[in-house]
């Protein structure tokens, strides 16, 4: 193999069990069936982006295939998938340095669900939605993430600890921390009056 | 409301947000088609790595080598043989030495300065500007001017 990736991968591979390509290909098929809407509402919960979180989406398990000799070795695949959107996702945040947009109402409004909403409660409904996730973006990054994530309905305190890499009751402080520093902007700034 | 089952709405909301449609299968059709990324190829670097270092040798042997600098500077010290005399030189760098001081020289003949357009005050007018004299409005010529004919 001429590449440095081909022989980081043909190095990784006398190391790892060979897996027939057809195998691998079938595995991350199922993968993507299975956690692409999840792994879509982790990024979309940083992105606030439908095509940006899409992309994380495919970007997530491009990674996959390109690592495809380590599934075998993997014990919770939501966990590890979550892991690399995350780091995805915070990493093209990171580069782009511009805020998620908030105020696009009409996206918000179109994209949350609204239950039995009428058209004019949805939009101020999207509208309250879209500043309190504009307080949740100026909290602290440890806090923000834990509240971010903890958003995403498949993913549990424990999860989310790994996800992050770090103990369920760090987690569970943090998420404390969060949603009282976002009250306190809220009532600041006057969301509920 | 109050504030907390605020939060607690908003977060359901955007924790809960559909997909759109098709995504798997958009998904699926980027993995058995992936785009071409850029590839680092070892026989690459290698190739460049040989022709930087063969390129920074040469220079260098040009650079310290008297005789294949004198090759290098050969054309440019003909044409300046050709060059008018009334003309501004630019001289060569020596045989010998490296670095700044080995281009300070002095040239064999005198270069003559063309005469310069800034006025040249011959006296003071009232308010004490200097002025130049009625009818002599061409400057006297400045610098060295080479003989015309050979000292004796």
């Amino acid at each position: 193999m001429g590449t440095v990736e081909g022989q980081f991968v043909g190095w990784l591979e006398t190391e790892a069990v060979s897996v027939p390509e057809e195998e691998t290909h079938a595995r991350a098929t199922e993968l993507v069936e299975e956690y692409s809407s999840t792994l879509y509402r982790v990024a979309y919960s940083v992105t606030r982006n439908a095509a940006d979180a899409e992309d994380v989406v495919q970007e997530t398990f491009l990674r996959v295939l390109r690592h495809r000799n380590k599934l075998g070795e993997v014990r919770d695949y939501r966990v590890w998938l979550v892991r690399i959107a995350w780091n995805l996702v915070l990493d093209r945040k990171r580069r782009a340095k511009t805020r998620p947009q908030v105020d696009d109402f009409e996206e918000l409004a179109r994209v949350l669900p609204a239950g039995e909403l009428s058209a004019e409660k949805m939009v101020i409904t999207a509208q309250r939605h879209a500043r309190i996730l504009g307080l949740i973006d100026t909290l602290a990054e440890r806090e923000r993430e834990v509240l971010l994530l903890s958003a995403v309905k498949e993913l549990s305190t424990v999860e989310i600890a790994q996800v992050l890499k770090t103990t369920e009751s760090t987690i569970r402080s943090r998420l404390y921390r969060a949603r009282h520093a976002l009250a306190a902007k809220m009532e600041q700034e006057g969301i509920l009056q | 409301m109050n504030i907390q089952s605020e939060i607690d709405d908003t977060l359901r909301r955007l924790g809960s947000v559909e997909p759109p449609s098709g995504l798997a299968g958009r998904v699926n059709l980027r993995l058995q088609n992936p785009r071409p990324r850029f590839s680092f190829s070892i026989m690459n670097t290698r190739t460049i790595a040989a022709c930087g270092l063969a390129a920074s040798v040469g220079l260098s042997a040009v650079a310290l080598n008297p005789g294949l600098r004198n090759m290098v500077f050969h054309h440019h010290t003909s044409a300046q043989s050709t060059a008018p005399a009334n003309t501004l030189r630019v001289v060569p760098p020596a045989a010998g030495g490296f670095g700044t001081a080995s281009s300070m020289h002095v040239p064999a003949e005198p270069v003559p300065v063309q005469p310069s357009p800034v006025n040249r005050g011959r006296g003071r007018s009232r308010s004490g500007r200097a002025v130049l004299p009625n009818g002599s409005q061409t400057p006297l010529p400045r610098g060295v001017v080479a003989p015309t004919a050979p000292l004796r």
